[in-house]
Formats: structure tokens, sequence, C-alpha cells
């Protein structure tokens, strides 16, 4: 058993990439020890450096053992326990760069955020072009005999881009970077930062494998460590998504509505006392504004969609259970024993101002105990679509505010859509207050504003007012604003940078039967149209998959397997095979059309390993993987992907390749042999996963690690900016908000 | 042996739903766009069937409820509810038909407003419905049928009624009791269909200015006050031989009771206004008055 001291997830994952178990084999503690490497000295030499880096570790296995005698009474037995202490730095000219921000981001107070950005951007600001080195100083030692140690340093040398401030702006504005060590992460979007490393990957994601396995593998520790190299599988990479699974949380109101729309035009005005019996057809429904927006983001394309909000047990609940079943909608709340459901009756007259009156019970409800309940659904949802009655009323608003709190915590977007009369509850600057930093996408009619604004004397039809006056000021609260006038004759659209519309619509267009729900309709579009995907991976690889998965977010990648033909062509360069093989995969798959009709670009990519000018191939058996192991073994290889995107509309393409060198360890052949047996290298080129144990092969590299995997996010990252002006930065982000039309754009 | 019913009843059966109180403005002010009120919304079982049973039985009657709900959530729902007060033996469900449902919004101005869906279950009850229950009509002591049950001369439950009439009238103990329901009754049948339809009732109940439209007296500005009710009662008389005679503004907040038999005429004042909860005010005073005016009090 290993006691790791270190609670790093990067660590973790690190140890079960080469097949350790966690509590299985090994246990991580935390050592509470945060070194100051410049408290003595202010400029130090790279030797000066590692010495203290081992030091950091030795004294974290100190405390950590320290701690586990007094917590448990009793001695880490150095028979059966290892303890291992590591610590990573960045280290650039003479300086250790520390982590901008030392707590988690979410517990870090705005003024902290604030100055960790400042920190952050001058920490990039001095890698910029630099050669720098990311140093590991790692300890073992025999239980609590720490006289029984090992001990080494991994030094890595890096070199980053010559990127932009621009690019450094909107890299610290996605907030990855203020909790890394040298305010970058390499295994998220910080890749994109990077020219080339050379020597050990893992040890700048924070624990060298190679070195470390090394050091377990000494006689001073034998039999306390079980290492299941050829034993366990390598971890599988998630199952891909061919298109992803948009979640969708919509909070609100849930009815049983009895709708009557057959009244003739302005009904209401002329009705007489002592009044009238109408018969006719009533229209029974599933309604409320968590239902309906569920319905409608269903229709747009969002797959899992979901509703927040309170039934009854009774028939009227199990009804509306039923019709949300139907259109796969979840509720996420059980059925209430002691509540009943709400109930609506909307009437509705024929004329062309869509009169209506909708009379609703006040029986919904949500509470701190029915958010925890969904809780889990919440932070897994790309989109949380609120009802402004969830705020308006106040036995739902703390429980609606805290789900908001979850959303932005988790990383989803949260849209709110302004009620009518919501103004009447509470003025604007309670409503900014209440909400602030909260919302990413506002909903409202203009009216609704123009009187939450104290606006009496402009219409919600003069649109330059709306536009110059209006835009600017809900703009400094909410990124993303669509407002509608009250008659949905007109939209406007607007993102912090660009604002379209007013757009007509076609609301008066439509029969009374289609008009319900219309608002939702066009909200639930825009940001399907927002979030869907935007990229097409010709690839059925799960490992350029996650790959992309770094840089891009999940739902903004669609996948589908090519079907192109592979074989190999005589007098061709490895390069051209891969460039036209990564070519023939995008064209192939572009053809099919078989896509999301959002899909803008389509990535081909194929990977070759060569070694001494030749191919090695993917095994499909034991025999021909353990040949080319042998091949590679104590040499280096070059791995060569080559790159190609194609822009669906316009038809421009770019073809690239991208080259690292691979150094191997020497291989024996029992190692290769317990590599066969844990069946990771069939179906691989080259007959290794560098992301898995085949890691333990590799001593070092020379170029993009992503590249060895086989996709080279460093060179796509750039593609994708300068040839097709989709920069990874904020493609998910609301800076970006995708607009429907490039018509009447401003 | 002693019948288990004294009482059949036929008339709708509908899910009511009703907004609590009075809009805070009056229908006239809605114009334009959407407007959303949210007021708490009554969901009570009712209909002129159910409403006239369940109130008979509070007084002690043992009334069968004739008639049908369809299998849909409202059905469910007055299902469960008819078997919380054990009235559910005779109603039926019908599968290609919903439930009957109203709702009734009343404006600021008092201005009432109700929508009724049509088809609905309550019109489908038929002949064979009827005869399945021929013993209990035959052998009951009241058979309550509610003018809704004519309202469509295409549907079913129009032979139905009649039938029921009929059956009543095989044996001497039932009283046929026709509630005219609605007020414009008036306008499908002429009053001598209407007397064709009803040539089986002993017990008539009517709102005073129904019976005017349909005797073709006075017109409709007039104002409904004890003489009118005294002229319309003295005409009706030469027609049917025992009535009951609404009038005033809510429509039953004095009644005329004749009865030929005993030439008995009683004038009586409701206590209408003073109610707090005027649902179904109407067929709880006829219940009395058949019970202590007519005496056919419960077995």
């Amino acid at each position: 058993m290993i006691l790791f001291t270190s609670l790093s997830e990067r660590r973790k994952n690190l140890l079960e990439q080469i097949g350790f178990k966690e509590r299985n084999d090994f246990i991580q503690v935390d050592p509470v020890y945060n070194p100051d490497y410049h408290q003595d000295k202010q400029n130090l030499e790279l030797d000066e450096v590692i010495e203290k880096s081992i030091e950091v570790a030795r004294e974290k296995i100190r405390r950590s053992v320290k701690d586990a005698r007094e917590l448990t009474g009793k001695h880490l037995s150095p028979k059966d326990t290892v303890v291992a202490g590591a610590d990573t730095v960045v280290y650039l000219k003479g300086r250790v760069l520390d982590r901008p921000l030392e707590t988690s981001p979410i517990d870090a107070s705005p003024k902290a955020i604030k100055q960790a950005e400042a920190k952050a951007k001058q920490m990039l600001s001095n890698l910029r072009g630099e050669d720098f080195y990311v140093l590991t100083g790692m300890v073992v030692t025999q239980g609590d005999n720490l006289d029984n140690e090992k001990f080494c340093c991994v030094v890595t040398r890096a070199k980053m881009k010559q990127f932009s401030d621009n690019d450094i702006e909107r890299y610290i504005q996605t907030g990855e970077p203020l909790d890394k060590a040298g305010a970058f992460g390499i295994q998220e979007r910080g890749v994109i930062l990077f020219e080339e490393i050379q020597g050990s990957y893992s040890n700048v994601v924070g624990l060298p494998l190679v070195e470390f396995v090394k050091l377990l593998s000494d006689p001073l520790f034998m039999g306390r460590v079980h290492f299941r190299f050829g034993q366990a599988g390598t971890p599988k990479s998630a199952p891909i998504e061919e298109a992803p699974a948009l979640r969708v949380v919509s909070v609100g109101d849930l009815n049983y509505d009895l709708v009557y729309d057959e009244l003739p035009a302005e009904f209401f005005p002329k009705l007489q006392p002592p009044g009238q019996h109408i018969e006719g057809k009533l229209y029974r429904g599933t309604g409320g504004t968590a239902a309906i927006f569920a319905f409608r983001a269903r229709k747009a394309g969002f797959k899992q969609c979901s509703v927040l909000g309170t039934i009854g047990a009774g028939p009227f609940g199990q009804t509306i259970a039923q019709d949300l079943h139907k259109e796969e909608i979840n509720i996420l709340l059980p059925a209430d024993h002691n509540h009943q459901t709400g109930i609506a009756l909307i009437l509705r007259d024929a004329t062309k101002n869509d009169t209506t009156l909708t009379i609703t019970d006040p029986l919904q409800s949500l509470s701190t105990d029915d958010i925890n309940k969904a809780k889990s659904e919440i932070e897994k949802a790309h989109v949380v679509f609120v009802s402004g009655y969830c705020l308006t009323d106040l036995d739902r608003r703390e429980a609606t505010l805290q789900v908001m709190e979850w959303t932005k915590k988790a990383g989803g977007l949260v849209v709110l859509d302004i009620t009518v009369d919501m103004d009447k509850t509470f003025d604007f600057a309670r409503f900014r207050e209440m909400t602030q930093h909260k919302i990413d996408v506002l909903v409202a009619e203009i009216p609704t504003i123009l009187a939450w604004l104290s606006i009496k004397d402009h219409q919600q039809n003069e649109w330059a007012f709306i536009l110059e006056q209006i835009i600017p000021v809900l703009r400094q609260d909410f990124p993303v604003i669509f407002l509608r006038t009250s008659t949905y004759s007109h939209e406007i659209i607007a993102s912090p940078t660009k604002t379209l519309g007013p757009i007509e619509l076609d609301y008066s267009q439509r029969p009374p039967a289609q008009r319900l729900g219309y608002g939702d309709e066009k909200t639930a579009q825009h940001l399907y149209e927002f979030m869907s995907p935007r990229l097409l991976l010709a690839s059925k690889s799960p490992r350029r998959y996650e790959l992309l998965k770094q840089i891009v977010a999940e739902n903004k990648i669609e996948v589908l397997v090519s079907k192109a033909d592979e074989s190999y062509q005589q007098n061709e360069t490895p390069e051209d095979r891969v460039k036209r093989l990564a070519k023939n995969k995008a064209r192939q798959v572009l053809f099919t059309n078989k896509f999301s009709s959002n899909i803008e670009l389509v990535i081909g990519a194929d990977t070759e390993i060569v070694l001494n000018g030749k191919p090695m191939g993917q095994p499909d058996n034991d025999q021909t993987a353990r040949e080319t192991l042998k091949q590679l073994s104590g040499k280096t290889h070059q791995v060569i992907t080559g790159l190609a995107l194609i822009n669906r509309i316009s038809g421009k393409g770019v073809v690239d390749s991208v080259s690292t060198q691979v150094k191997f360890k020497e291989l024996s052949d029992s190692e290769i042999d317990q590599y066969i047996a844990s069946g990771e290298p069939i179906g691989k080129a080259g007959a290794y996963g560098i992301q898995g144990k085949g890691a333990l092969f590799v001593e070092k590299i020379e170029g993009s690690y992503s590249n060895v995997v086989g996709l080279p996010l460093e060179r796509l990252a750039e593609i994708l900016d300068k040839e097709f002006g989709i920069p990874i930065w904020d493609i998910d982000k609301v800076s970006n908000w995708r607009f429907p039309s490039p018509q009447g754009a401003r | 042996m002693e019948p288990a019913y004294d009482m059949v009843v036929m008339g709708d059966i509908n899910l009511d739903w009703l907004s609590r109180g009075n809009l805070s403005f009056p229908f006239s002010e809605l114009v334009v766009n959407g407007v959303i009120v949210w007021s708490i919304i009554d969901e009570l079982p009712g209909g002129s069937g159910l409403n006239f049973a369940r109130f008979a039985q509070e007084m002690g009657y043992k009334p069968l409820l004739l008639g049908k709900i369809g299998d849909d959530p409202a059905g469910k729902f007055i299902h469960e509810w008819l078997q919380q007060y054990q009235l559910e033996a005779g109603v039926t469900k019908d599968t290609n038909h919903s439930t009957g449902k109203a709702f009734i919004v009343r404006d600021k101005n008092d201005i009432r407003f109700l929508v009724n869906n049509t088809p609905n279950a309550n019109r489908a009850l038929s002949v064979s419905d009827v005869e399945r229950c021929a013993d209990e009509i035959t052998s009951c002591r009241i058979l309550y049928v509610s003018g809704y049950c004519l309202m469509d001369p295409k549907a079913p439950r129009t032979e139905a009624a009649i039938k029921a009439m009929q059956l009543a009238h095989k044996e001497v103990y039932a009283n046929v009791v026709f509630d005219v329901v609605p007020h414009q009754f008036y306008k499908i049948y002429k009053f001598s269909e209407f007397r064709d339809l009803t040539s089986e009732v002993n017990i008539l109940i009517s709102e005073v200015a129904t019976m005017r439209r349909f005797l073709d007296i006075g017109n409709r500005s007039e104002k409904v006050d004890r003489s009118i009710a005294e002229e319309t009662a003295e005409r009706l008389a030469k027609f049917y031989n025992r009535f009951i005679l609404r009038f005033g503004p809510s429509g039953c907040d004095e009644q005329v009771i004749w009865d030929t038999q005993t030439q008995q005429l009683i004038w009586e004042e409701t206590e209408h206004y003073k109610m707090q909860d005027k649902r179904g005010y109407g067929d709880k005073l006829a219940i009395k008055t058949l019970k202590n005016f007519f005496n056919i009090a419960p077995l």
C-alpha cells in the first residue's frame, strides 16, 4: 500500500492510468504544506530548486506520517507500507511560479479572484515564448522509517508559444489558470499555449510515471507495492456520444391546463350581465412555465430535458407525469402526496391581438429539500431555465436562487425568463442585487423592462431607443438578452459584443392553437443554436474525442465515424499519407450529411508511428504487437498526425501534419509480455498508448504530447482560430453567442 | 323487501373548476394580450345530477346517481370522490368521451362566465344504461331528472331520460321531478314539445322567467315579482299539478309552491342572500321542499 501525500486529482488519475487502484493500492492524504520556495532567496538556480523540491516532498512525508500517527495512534508499518511525497513546481528564470490563487476559485472572494487574475496575467506574460522547466521532487520511504528512503527529481523542459495579450485575457476569463501552478493547465485548455515539451509529459501533469515506478521498484520497497501492470485493464474511455446529449433543467410551474380558445373575437369586452354559458371543446394539456419550456426545448433539439416543479399524487399529477414521460421529459421531484396539482384555466379569443385570460392557482412550491433532491441533475445540466414566477413567489425564491448558483458553479448556463408584471413585485435595483452574477441569458418582454426602468415616454417599438438606451443598461448585468414586444411582433438578441434585430416574428400569422408557448419556442431555439455542436470529429477513436473535449466543451462536438479507405499508396511519405487520410476522413463524413444542422467544421485526423522512415501500423494480434514493441524498445520514433479541417458551408479546407519525437526506454521481454497481457496495445498505432500504461515505456518526448495520443491540440487550436475564426477560449462562452442569422447584425 | 334506493337521480356529473372570488377587473378590460391572474381554483365534483344526489344523501335519502364519466383523470378523480360517499353504483365509464368539465369565472362586476366542454360523457347515457337500473327506477320514490338531460335532442341521454320517466310510472310509487335547467331551455323546445317531453313529470321545478318565456307571457325586461310569479303559477297550474317556481336576483330568492291535489299554494322567502356558500343552494331548497311540502320523505 502506498500512502500518497497529495490530494491532487491529477496525480490520482496518473496512478490509475498505470493500473494502481485507489484504496487497494494507494490512499491519498493531505500533508497541509504549502512551502514558499523564495522565503530565503529571491532568485534561485535550477539546482537549488531541484534540491528544494526533494526537501519539500520529504517534509510532506514527515507531516503526513506524524498526522497519521496522531490520528490512529499507530505507526505506519515499514513492512507493509510505503509513503510517497512529491512536489511539482514551474521554474522560470530564477523564479518558482506558484498558483495565482491559493484557495479553490469556488470559495474565493471576488477581491481574491481579481488579485489572482492579475497575478495569472503577469505569470502568463512572463512565460510567453519562453523556455521553462517543470520539476517534480519525489521521495519514497518505508512506512514511517524515514531513514530508509529513495528520492529523485525529474525535470522537463517546456516552451510556450508567442501567444497574444488577447489570448491571455481570454484564457484568464475561462477561470482555468487561477488555481494552477504557473497559471496554466496542460491537461485542460492551457495545452494550446504550449509550443513543445521535452522530457516527461506526466511530470508536467504532476507525477513523472516512469521515474516514480522506478523508485517503487527499488529492492528497499520489495513486497510492499502490488504493481498490476499486466493484470488490470487500462481505465476505459467513456463511450463516444455521436451527438452530445444536451441537458436542460426547466424550473417553474407544472400545471394541469384547461384551454378554451374558440371564443369569438372581442368576446370579453362584449360580455354583458348576468354572464354567459358557453359550450365547446375544452383542451386539456400539461402546462405551466416549466413544462412548456421543456416541451419546446425537446422540440428544439435538447435531448435530455427535466422539469423541476411540484405535482400532486392525484390523477391530475399522474396525467402531467404521463404527458411529460411521453415526451421523454424527466420529473426531478417525486409526486407530493400532501400537495394538490396546480391548475390553470386559459381562455383565448380569436382576435389578432390574441386576448387571453389565464387563471392559475398559487399552488406551486419549491423548497430547499426539493432542490437538494435534484442537485446532481442541476449540476449536470448544460442549461437551467428559470421562470420568473420562481423569483416573484416568496415560497420558491430562496431555493431558486440556490439552483441558479449551483448551475453557475457547475458551468451551466442560467436563463431567466422575466414574467409579465414582475416589475410589480420588486424594483429593478432589488432584482439586480438578488440575481447578481447568476444570470447568463435574460428573456423579457419590452414593456416589463420599460416599466422596471420607469420609462413612460417611450414605446416598445421605438427601436433606436431600445437599442441605444435599453440594451446598454441591461448589458451591465446580463451577458445575453432576448427582448420581445408583448405582441411577439419583433425580437432583439444582444450578446456582450453584438446586437441583432429587431427581427420580425411570425407569431401573428400562426393559428391560435399554435401560439401557446411561442416565446419559449424562440428561447429554446436560440439556446439550442448556441449550445449545439459546431465541430464534427470524423473519427472512431475515443482518445481523439477525449482530447478534443479537453479544449472544447463536450456539447460543441459531434462524432461521426469515417468509412474512408485507409489503404497505403506507393512512394508516399508518412506525412503525405496521414494528411491524405485525414482529408479523406473529413470529406467522407462531410458527404454523408448525417449530422446536426449547426455543424460548421469537420475535423479529420490520422496518426502514424514511424521508425526509421517505416510506418509501424496498428497491431491486430499479440504477436505483431510484440514485434512492434521490440522494434521500438530503446529507440526514438516519430509520431505523425495528419490534420484536416473543412468548413461545411464555404468548403474551405486546411490540411497539416504535426510530428513528435518519442524516446522509448529499453524494454525487457517480461515488460513487453505483461503489457501485451493488459490488452492495451491492440489496435493502437505503434502498439502502445501513451495515455495508458504505455506511458511507462516513454522516457522522453519532444513536441506535442496530444499529438502522440492522436490529435495535436496546440496546432488544431491555431488552425481553428486563425483559419476559421473559431477561438477555442470562448467557443462555449456566451461572449461568443451564435446568432440565428447574420442579417441585421449591428 | 325495502328497496335499496329511494331516489334515482339523472343529471350532469362534472368536474367544476371555480375561480374563487371575483376578478379584480371587469371582463371588458380584457382587450389585448395575455393577463395572468393568480387565484385559488376550487376543484370540485359537481354537475346537476351529482350535486342533487349528494345533497339528497345529506338530507337522509338513499339516492342512486345514474350517469356517465369519461375514462380520464377527471373521471378518475370524480369516481374516487363518489366512492367516498358510496354514490358510484350507477355511474359508468364511457371510453369515447371525456368527463364533463366546467370552469366558472366571475369578474369584478359579478358577470359570470361558464365554459362547459362538449361533447362529453354525460350525454352518452343511453337507454340500455337506464334499462339496467329499471328495478331501481320503478321501485324508487323520487326520480329526479335535471333539464340538462334533455338539452341535446340528438344525444342518447334525451331518449334515456324519457325512458326513465316512463319506467318510473310502471309502478305507482315514483314521483318524477323535473328541474328546468338551464334557464335558456325555452330556446331549444317549443312549449308543446316541452309538455310532451314532460308528460310523465309529477313535480316541475323552474325559474318563473323560464316558464313565462315558454308560456309566451311578459317580456325579458320585466322584473319578476310576486304578482308576476302568481300570474305564472295560475297559468302553469293548467298544465302541471305540482310545481315549484322561483324568482329573485339570484334566481331563487323566493319561491311559490303549488299542489293541485291539496289545492295548497305557499310563498316562501328563501335565505339565499345569507348563504356563504351558494353553490347548490337551489338543489338543497328543492330537496327540502320535496321532503317538507310534498311529504316525500326518505324511507
